[in-house]
Formats: structure tokens, sequence, C-alpha cells
């Protein structure tokens, strides 16, 4: 009796699991590919080819899309950034006031151009440029590389290159006449009748600087697994550096060190633009004339002292900073921050900047100790990127040659 | 205790023929009026996930109520729950509960229902109003002080964020005591849709049940679709106050699509042998979600297509139950645009792995209001695999009621 009903059960038992377990089955093979996955699909692309000096994992760039990029557009770019054929008279290019050693800034408080025009601004770096949501110190409206490479060649206030109305036909020609570019222009612009146009120099031109990429700094190994790439000092100053007390990250942050940044990836481009309290001229929130960042554009009284928060990588090779050059040292930018602004006591631009009203909240000081001082300032070193600033692909081919 | 008898309730294993929707819905009761209340506290060995840190299982858009469960002795949840009868028609009933949860988050008391039924008895219909209880499944609320196990299914949590209510309207024809049709019209404040006019949620549901020479069986089936409006994962930033540090909030990725779920539920019970009885539960469901996810500046298409399921058998004897409930999901999903790599990323969409949990239980039901429950649940919900004991405590008490 007992030994039946054992029977029974492991009978019954075997029945509810097969059952249970057909069921199971035919329901999951009714649903094909049960193992989890993801599928990422990425539209094609034609320009993933492009040496862009990135790693692989990193968003490209925007790109125009009447300026596709190509390695030919790139390399005429380099030769006319060097070229000082492209001034009015033939003592200056790009080159003169952006140097690859100093990751292309110039060294300079602020640069004089070929006519010996003083530049009201600091030469800025040319440091993956590309992904810049705007140009220079504080232009929202010139936003792409294209529109931007115009400005040195023919500004007239300050004269950069010299490049007018009178010599415009005279500098074309020397580049129609040079076999060379002859065949450059043609390898760059493929299909197109008129080659030797402005707008295809400054589609070249912008076509080199979306190829200034840099992203090969200890910090950048030190993220991507190298734990010995930064010193303990180092260390110390990245965690101040993306901590809510200094809050240096909330305008330097992301992978291109500016919250001013886009990318192909992004619908919307963050344009950006903040007083850091540099100065305070009579207390009303002035900047010297000529310096007033943002508010000249827009002629709004807020904008006056707001510049685009700049890339800080490579900064240890780019000083003077600041829009003016008014800082020398990395420390004395850092001790700025902490006081939470440039007290000026003497001199034409005296005023308090930690007082300006329109300076960014995300500036108020911080303590710290010379230890921290040197901390930060150790980890601002550790954004330089030598690879960047002796590759030969960014390097003047007139010197090679 | 006259006319429920709980313990036949627990042991038939709340989960097909959920004794709550017995208390909360009063499709049975023939009382006036009750006040009950309800219970269920269980330390954990383990946390499911690291202290001050999210729960996010990779390859799934998480939200609702799905929070995980922590270390430590934890109030599961908590109820006071009242009913009373208008007229022979008419009906009201109210739950307020505390859903415990989530390490660091103190639980707040909420309104979990506050139902108004109508029956037209002619017609074998009923109509309940309010902020309901959904009952498309048999899992799409939570309650850990009715359910067999404390922990919600799995598939619960990923699919329709653990616990389903909302505002909103339902319609059941019961033509016999077989058969059961409803028509569920939500609001859509529940995960995965939301309110407003992009969003809303309904579903249909049809279930049967039947007993033949005592063998208890029972199937259901539900189509539930959703629409939601720039969806975000609301798990830990609303109604919840942090008591620690969080970590820092995960990027704010959001969805705006539909989602389709399609289940269907089995369930036996097999009459006495020796006094021994096996249950067995068993549950599979799709969901298939197409939309746009996106965050402030970045946009993709996205399409989700999972599968989930449970199955979980039980040896009932006496006052005593041995389960084992083994769950599986799967997750595809299908990333398209420039962004798609970063935004799988800040999303936690990329993933092959398949979570899956297995869970053992002792449960003993001592006297009518209290049952002891210990388990073992080995839980692969996340990449690391973890295993937790856990010892737990229901209570339940009907403290009112009469005729
Ligand atoms: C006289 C020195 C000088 C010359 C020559 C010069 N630049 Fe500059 N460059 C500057 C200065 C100064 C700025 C900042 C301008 C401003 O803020 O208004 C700048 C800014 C830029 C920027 C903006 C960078 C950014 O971060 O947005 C680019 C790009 C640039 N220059 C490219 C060029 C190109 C291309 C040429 C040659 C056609 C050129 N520059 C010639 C001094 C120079
Ligand atoms: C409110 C936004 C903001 C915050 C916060 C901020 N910066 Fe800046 N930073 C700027 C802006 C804007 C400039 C350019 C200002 C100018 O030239 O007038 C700048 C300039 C700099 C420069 C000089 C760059 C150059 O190319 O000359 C350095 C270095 C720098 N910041 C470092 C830091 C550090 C370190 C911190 C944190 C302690 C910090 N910044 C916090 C906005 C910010």
């Amino acid at each position: 009796m007992r030994f039946k009903e054992v029977q029974i059960r492991l009978g019954l038992k075997t029945i509810i699991k097969t059952g249970l377990i057909g069921s199971c089955l035919a329901l999951l093979t009714a649903c094909p590919e049960y193992d989890s996955k993801t599928s990422v699909l990425l539209p094609v692309e034609g320009d993933t080819d492009f040496n862009w000096n990135l790693p692989r994992d990193v968003p490209l760039p925007k790109v125009p899309e009447d300026n596709p990029i190509s390695e030919a557009k790139f390399q005429l770019g380099r030769h006319l950034f060097y070229d000082k054929r492209l001034s009015g008279n033939e003592t200056f290019s790009c080159g003169s006031c952006h140097l690859q050693e100093r990751a292309f800034a110039d060294g300079l408080q602020t640069p004089s151009g070929s006519t010996g025009m003083v530049h009201p601004r600091n030469s800025q770096a040319l440091v993956n440029i590309a992904f810049n949501s705007s140009t220079t110190w504080a232009n929202p409206v010139v936003v792409t590389l294209e529109e931007q490479a115009l400005v040195p060649m023919f500004g007239e206030f300050p004269v950069e290159l010299g490049i007018n109305g009178d010599n415009q036909d005279e500098i074309l020609a020397r580049f129609i006449q040079d076999a060379d570019y002859q065949l450059r222009f043609k390898e760059a612009f493929p299909n197109e009748a008129d080659l030797f146009t402005f707008n295809n120099i400054a589609k070249a031109l912008a076509s080199f600087g979306r190829g200034l990429n840099s992203l090969n700094s200890d910090y950048d190994r030190y993220v991507t697994g190298d734990e010995t790439a930064l010193s303990a000092s180092a260390i110390r100053g990245m965690n101040m550096f993306f901590s809510e007390k200094q809050e240096c990250f909330h305008c330097h942050g992301g992978l291109h060190f500016s919250s001013a940044s886009t990318d192909r990836t992004q619908m919307f481009t963050n344009k950006q633009f903040h007083n850091n309290g540099l100065y305070n001229i009579n207390g009303k929130g002035d900047y010297p004339e000529g310096g007033q960042g943002l508010f000249e554009i827009t002629g709004n009284p807020e904008d006056k002292g707001a510049f685009r928060p700049p890339t800080l990588r490579n900064i240890a090779l780019t000083a003077p900073y600041m829009h003016d050059g008014s800082m020398q040292t990395l420390e004395e930018v850092v001790r700025h921050y902490a006081a939470g602004g440039r007290n000026i006591t003497s001199g034409v631009n005296v005023g308090d900047g930690r007082l300006n009203p329109n300076k960014s909240s995300l500036v108020p000081g911080f303590e710290a100790t010379q230890q921290d001082i040197d901390d930060l300032v150790a980890f601002l070193e550790s954004l330089t990127d030598t690879e960047f600033t002796t590759n030969p692909r960014f390097s003047d081919p007139f010197l090679t040659k | 205790m006259k006319s429920i008898n709980l313990r036949t309730i627990l042991a038939a294993g709340v989960s097909f023929f959920s004794a709550t929707s017995v208390w909360a819905h009063g499709d049975m009761l023939t009382e006036r009026y009750q006040i009950w209340g309800a219970a269920s506290l269980t330390g954990y060995s383990n946390s499911v996930v690291a202290k001050n840190e999210y729960w996010r299982i990779p390859g799934l858009l998480m939200g609702g109520e799905a929070l995980p469960i922590s270390s430590g002795v934890q109030l599961d949840d908590a109820y006071l729950g009242g009913f009373t009868r208008l007229s022979d028609q008419a009906s009201v009933s109210a739950k307020l509960g505390i859903h415990g949860g989530g390490d660091g988050h103190a639980a707040t008391p909420a309104l979990m229902q506050l139902q108004y039924a109508y029956q037209l008895p002619q017609y074998d219909l009923t109509l309940d109003a309010g902020l309901l209880e959904a009952q498309f499944s048999p899992i799409a609320t939570h309650h850990a002080s009715f359910a067999l196990f404390s922990e919600a299914a799995l598939m619960a949590d990923a699919f329709w964020g653990r616990g389903y209510h909302d505002k909103g309207a339902r319609l059941k024809w019961q033509p016999s005591s077989h058969w059961k049709f409803g028509l569920e019209y939500w609001n859509g404040e529940a995960f995965p849709a939301t309110s407003g006019e992009k969003g809303g949620a309904r579903d249909v549901f049809v279930q049967y049940q039947v007993t033949l020479q005592d063998w208890w069986l029972h199937a259901g089936s539900y189509v539930h679709q959703s629409k939601a409006f720039q969806r975000g994962d609301a798990r830990y930033t609303t109604g919840h106050t942090h008591g620690t540090v969080f970590s820092p909030l995960p990027d704010d990725v959001r969805f705006s699509g539909d989602s389709d779920l399609i289940g269907l539920s089995l369930g036996m019970r097999t009459p006495s042998f020796s006094g021994m009885r096996v249950k067995v539960d068993y549950e599979v469901a799709s969901l298939k979600a197409k939309g746009s996810v996106f965050d402030s500046t970045r946009s993709m298409d996205y399409e989700a297509n999972h599968l989930g399921h449970y199955l979980t058998s039980s040896v009932e004897y006496d006052q005593h139950q041995l389960s084992y409930r083994y769950e599986r999901i799967s997750l595809e999903n299908t990333l398209t645009g420039t962004s798609a790599t970063i935004l799988g990323d800040s999303a936690n969409l990329v993933s092959s792995d398949s979570p899956i949990r297995q869970t053992i239980q002792w449960h003993w039901q001592v006297s009518d209001g209290f049952a002891w429950r210990v388990a073992m649940t080995q839980d692969q919900s996340l990449p690391e695999k973890s295993q937790r004991y856990s010892v737990g405590l229901v209570w339940k008490e009907t403290f009112l009621s009469g005729r």
C-alpha cells in the first residue's frame, strides 16, 4: 500500500516535470533568440577612416555637410597653415601665432599681426578645436572653423594675415602658380572647377584644424587603466578638480576639458560663456576696453567679462593664461580661483574681480593650502600630451622639405 | 476569520488567485465591512547592490518601484486595509501601505488603493474605479506580506517596475466561476507608462480556472499596452529621502515610445496524496518596446525585445511548504543612431547577460496570522553572481469584520 503510493507520487512528479518543461520549451522556442544581446547600429560614416588622432571609442566631431573631411584636405590645410604666402606681405602664417611645440599657442601675452598691429587677445591653443561649440574666446556667432579661418586672413581690427580686396588676387595667384598646390587643390576638391578660392582655403584650413586632436596625456593613460601614470599629487589634484568644492569640472569638464564642447552624437550644442572674476573696473563689472568678452557681441551688460571656458588640455604649454594673457603661471591661475577672483589694487584696471556682479556662482573661492595648490597644478600639468606637440603629422611641412 | 480562511489562501499559494485581490476587491466578500492589517519583516544576509549604489540591470530600462533588497532586517511592506459595502451593488476598499526596499531609503506610507466597486450581478459585471491595483497578471502587484516569496518576481521588477497600481478603471465580466474577462484602463502614472496626453496605458486579460477531481488548474493571458513620454528612472529620485550619501545619480536618460506586454500564465495544484500536494506556477511574458532614448543633447532609436519567465514549484505538507522558484529574463536591445554607443552606455543598455535568479524557500504557516519563511537566493540579475539567505516573518490580522 505504502509502496504503491510512493510510486504514484514519483510517476506524478515525472509527469508534472516533463509536462511543464515541455510547455516551457514549447513556449520558449516559439520566441526566437532567447539569449540576451545588444545590437548597436551606427550610421555608415564616410570619415571614420580618416586619421583623427583619437582613440576608437571616442565620438567624432561634427563636420559641416559641405566640407567633408579627407586626408587631401587635411594635408592641403596643413601646408596653407604654415605657408607665409598666405599673408599680404608674406611675413606671416597661421603658424606664426600657433606653434606646435606650444600646443599651437605662442607664449606671448598678446601677439602682433603681419603689419605689427597688436591683437587684443591671447593666441589660443588649437587643441581639440573641432569639438568647440563656438570659436575663439567669446564669440557665439562664428561657430564653424571655416567661418573662423576667414577672420585671421581678412580681419582688419586687428590685421593678422593682412589679406584684403587689393591683394587677394595676387595672393591666390601665388598658389595657382605653384605646381605642388595645383595638385593638392585638385586632390582636395576633386570635382570642382574653381579650385583656388578663399572658401576652399578656409575649408582646407578648417580640415587641418579638425585633425588637431590630443587625447594622449598622462591623465588619459591613468583613466584608461595605467595607475602609475599620475603622481600621488596629481591624483589629489584630480580629485579636487572634479569636486564640488573647487567646481572646476563644471566649466572645464568632459573629455575635452571644456563644457563648451560638442560632438556629432549630440543634437544640441552647448554654447557657454562665463565670467570668472578677473576684473571689476569701477566696481560695475567692467573688463578693460577691447576685452569685454561676450558683451562685445551681444551688448548685454550682464555678458561683460563672459568668456568661453577654454580646454585645459596641454594647458602647461600655453602660458600666459586667460583671454588677455594676464596670468603668467598655472599657480597664479589656481590661486585666482582659490581667492574667488582677482583683486587689482592699483593701475588703470583697479577693482575687485571677486565682487564682479557678473561673476559665475561657480567661482566662489575655496580654502587651499600650498599643497592643495601644488596638487591642482600637478594635475593640470598631467594634461600635457607630448605626442601631440611632436607628431610630424601636425608639423611645418616646409621645414622638413 | 469567518468567511475567509487565510490559511487556505496562503496554502493555495497566493500567486494565482492573488489573496490581495480577494482582500482588496471584495469580489467574494460577503462581509459588510472589514479592517485588516498585514506586514512582512525579513532579514537578509546580503544586499543586491553595494551600499549607496543603484540597482541597474544591464540591458534594461528600469523604473517604478523596483528597488533592491538590502542586507539587514527590513520591513518589506506593511498594510492597513479596509473594506465596506455601501449597498448590495457598491463597495469601497482602501489600502494604506509602506513599501520598504532600497538602501538608505526612508519609506513613507502611501495610499496604494482606493477603489470603488460596483456590481451588476444580472450581467455578471463588476466595475472598479479609483486608485486600483492591476489584475492583468498574477504578479501584477507585489505584496511581500501576501506573496509566497518576500522578493517580487524578477520579471515584474523588470517589465513593470514591481507593483502596478495607478488611477484607472476596470470592467470585469465573470460569466461563470471558471471564466474571468477584464479590461483595465490606466491614467499612466505607473511604469512603464507616463501620464498626460502622450502617455497612458490599458490592458485586457482573460483567466480560466477549474477544479477537476481535486486538481486545480488555472490559465491566464494578458496584453498590456503603454505609452511613455520622456520617461526617466524615478526609482531613486522621487518619493524617497536619501538617508545616506549615494554615488552620483546615473545619467538622466529618458525613453519616449510604446511598450507592449503579452503574457501567459499557467498554474496547477494536485490533489492531496498522503497529505502532500504539489503546486506549480508558470508565467511567461514578452515585452516589446519601441521608441527613442535620449539625454539632454543626444538621441537614438530604441527597440527592445525582452522575454521573461518564472517557474515556481512547491510541495505542501501540513503547514509547511517547500518551494523552488526559477526566474530568467532575456534582454534584446537594438540601438540605432550616431549616439547609440554613448547613450547605450549611459542608459546601461549594452549587455549580453540574461539575468537569472533561483530561490529555495521553506514556508511555515505557524498559525492563521503568522508564518515564517526561510529562503536562499542565488541572484544573477547583475553580472556579478551573489547569494543571500533570508529569514522572515509574515503577519496578518483582521481587526474588525461584520456581516
Ligand atoms: C596674429 C596672430 C594670429 C594669427 C596670424 C592667426 N591666429 Fe588664430 N588666433 C589668434 C588669436 C589672438 C586668437 C583668439 C581670437 C579671439 O578670441 O578673438 C586665435 C584664435 C584662433 C582659433 C580659435 C580657436 C578656438 O579655440 O576656438 C582658430 C581656429 C585659429 N585661431 C586658427 C587660425 C588660423 C587657421 C590662422 C591662419 C589663417 C590663424 N589662426 C592665424 C592669433 C592668431
Ligand atoms: C564658471 C566657470 C569656470 C569655473 C568653475 C572654472 N573655470 Fe577656469 N576658466 C573659465 C573661463 C570662462 C576661462 C577664460 C576666462 C578669461 O579668459 O577671461 C577660464 C580659464 C581658465 C584657465 C586658463 C586657460 C587658458 O587657456 O588661458 C585655467 C588654467 C583654468 N581656467 C583653470 C581652472 C581651474 C583649475 C578651475 C577650478 C579651480 C577652474 N578653472 C574653474 C571658466 C571657469
